[in-house]
């Protein structure tokens, strides 16, 4: 998985421990994102997507049902990851 | 079941709800992972009591759970002078660098004051926080690693918490991340003040148990050697026994070969002494004079021989327990003046004067066996008379009330002090008896003192070492009590001898 993609797996597996499965069907709406497996967590964004803005729509998932909070959730669940990131790569949702 | 705002049972107040919710469960989810992690943690603890393996476990989980990029594990030793990288894990990206050898290699080799970070964590027992890469790692890492765990690595910040078990600091966790100190999370920071006191308490025990182990090791071997060593000892002493009762065994053995050669040897002596006898008195006819020389000295020696012969015997039947006592009554004076008229000649022909003195007037009655007490008086003039080559020989009797005390004394060559002790024992004679050319078996003494304990008698003498020697024999009046060591009143003897008075009366 390349660093969107485990970003993406982080955000879901980080909602799951919050709002259990539904994290998982709500993620599946995500258009440009493949659920590989469930259990392992493995997730693929599309390739010709823009994998920041795949990000941004899974995160917009959560904050439609939860408000603010999610976005909170999110980012924290992810705030090793995009560490590295080079700014201008960070999704907007993230920062 | 999926929430949805549109929703017409009054959408806002499921919103409002849901997010409420989403929000205690979201601080549930963070308290969880805290508590996960030290879930783990506690689970890592108590499978191994190895050190070095607890240590490596912990900091890959924290490694994996905290996302960092360095995570290791230093411990002091018990002296507080020196410490040792006992783990480190790093993240993927920094493999190629060896960070965990360097920092292994380099703590390993620097004391403790060369990293204040480290040492002001552990002085102050609180932890530490730097943005400073080179104040963590300078003085560990080289500039190269340094600059790649910068660039690669994207280390921003590092944390070193001190591990504090039971009031006592015993090392620090450092972790290096790639965010600030303000970017961890709440759950993160938790996690981490926890961690140090599980991670404090699971290494200190693990030393303990390496420490007791060993410990335990010392005393097994310490027990498993004074094992063998008692082995030894009862196997010594079994061998020591054995060989006693073979040291018994052969002692019996000599004693009853000694006993049957003497007998084997008396018989033949008897003949020799007997007719050579024959031959002196001529009855065997005259004989000239070169013949009656040859005769006396074959005479005299097998009457010598005779002599030592007996003494054998006599030991042997010492040591077999086999000597008894023909007790009677008789008169001790009477005893004294036979065995002074016995020796007279003897003495006259070594030109010694023997002398006579008894303290007494009347009889002195003795209850025991006459001949034994015969033999030890004749024992100690005969060597009186031997070991004095000019002078006199005193044959003295003086009683008291209790007992009766036999002393012989002579001018002669006297007794070394360094022989006083032994002269009683078996095969013993004097240094100096060799050097005055007298022939004799060390027997003698050792026989008199056991005929003189029997009767419950005491011997000794008294000598200067150079000239003149005194024996006293002590003998109970009576069948009594053993007769303590009784030195009779002496009147300056050595200076004015005196004569027989026993004839005055």
């Amino acid at each position: 998985m390349d660093i969107f993609d485990t970003i993406a797996s982080r955000i879901i597996k980080e909602q799951e421990l919050i709002i259990g499965p539904l994290a998982w069907e709500e993620a599946r709406s995500v258009d440009s994102l493949q659920i590989i497996d469930m259990l392992s967590g493995e997730v693929k964004i599309a390739v010709d997507a823009n994998h920041a803005q795949v990000i941004d729509n899974l995160v917009a998932r959560y904050v439609d049902l939860f408000g603010r909070a999610a976005r909170e959730s999110c980012r924290e669940a992810v705030v090793a990851l995009i560490a590295d990131l080079q700014p201008t790569d960070v999704p907007r949702s993230l920062t | 079941m999926s929430l949805n705002s549109s929703d017409s049972s009054n959408p806002r107040v499921s919103n409002d709800i849901a997010r409420s919710l989403y929000k205690q469960s979201a601080e549930i989810a963070g308290k969880n992972k805290t508590l996960s992690l030290l879930s783990d943690l506690y689970a890592i603890s108590i499978q191994s009591l190895n050190e070095d393996e607890l240590a490596r476990r912990l900091v890959e989980a924290i490694l994996d759970n905290l996302t960092c990029e360095i995570v290791s594990i230093v411990l002091l030793d018990t002296n507080y002078t020196a410490m040792t990288a006992r783990a480190t894990a790093n993240s993927k990206r920094l493999n190629s660098f060896n960070v965990e050898s360097q920092i292994a290699f380099c703590i390993k080799n620097k004391s403790i004051a060369d990293n204040t970070l480290i040492q002001n964590a552990i002085k102050t027992r609180t932890h530490l926080y730097s943005e400073n890469i080179s104040e963590m790692w300078g003085s560990i890492l080289n500039d190269a690693t340094l600059a790649a765990i910068q660039q690669k690595g994207h280390v921003r910040s590092s944390l070193v918490y001190p591990l504090i078990s039971g009031e006592r600091p015993i090392g620090v966790l450092i972790v290096s991340l790639n965010r600030t100190f303000t970017q961890l999370l709440e759950h993160e920071r938790e996690s981490l003040i926890n961690l140090t006191f599980v991670i404090a308490v699971t290494l200190d025990r693990a030393r303990l148990y390496a420490e007791l182990t060993k410990t335990n090791r010392q005393l097994t071997e310490s027990i498993k050697r004074e094992v063998e060593q008692r082995k030894k000892v009862e196997q010594l002493a079994d061998n020591l026994k054995h060989a006693n009762e073979r040291l018994t065994e052969l002692d019996k053995m000599k004693t009853e070969f000694v006993s049957i050669a003497s007998h084997q040897m008396r018989s033949p002596l008897t003949a020799i002494s007997g007719y050579s006898s024959l031959i002196l008195e001529g009855s065997y006819g005259a004989t000239n004079r070169e013949i009656k020389e040859v005769v006396s000295k074959i005479f005299r020696s097998s009457k010598s021989m005779s002599v030592a012969v007996d003494d054998f015997l006599n030991v042997t039947r010492i040591e077999q327990g086999r000597v008894q006592l023909d007790r009677e009554n008789f008169d001790l004076k009477e005893l004294v003046q036979n065995t002074y008229d016995e020796y007279m000649f003897v003495a006259e022909q070594r030109g010694l004067d023997l002398q006579l003195d008894i303290v007494t007037h009347t009889t002195v009655s003795i209850y025991g066996d006459r001949n034994k007490i015969k033999q030890s008086l004749s024992n100690l003039v005969d060597n009186a008379l031997k070991y004095t080559k000019e002078g006199w020989v005193r044959i003295g009797l003086a009683c008291t009330k209790e007992c009766a005390t036999l002393s012989v004394a002579d001018s002669g060559i006297g007794i070394p002090a360094s022989d006083q002790e032994r002269l009683f024992q078996k095969f013993t004679r004097a240094t100096n008896a060799n050097s005055a050319t007298v022939q004799g078996t060390g027997l003698g003494l050792y026989i008199v003192k056991h005929f003189v304990n029997m009767h419950q008698g005491s011997i000794w003498f008294e000598s200067n070492g150079e000239n003149g020697t005194t024996f006293f024999i002590s003998l109970p009046i009576k069948e009594g009590p053993v007769c303590q060591e009784h030195k009779p009143k002496v009147i300056d003897l050595m200076n004015h001898p005196i004569r027989d008075r026993s004839s005055d009366h």
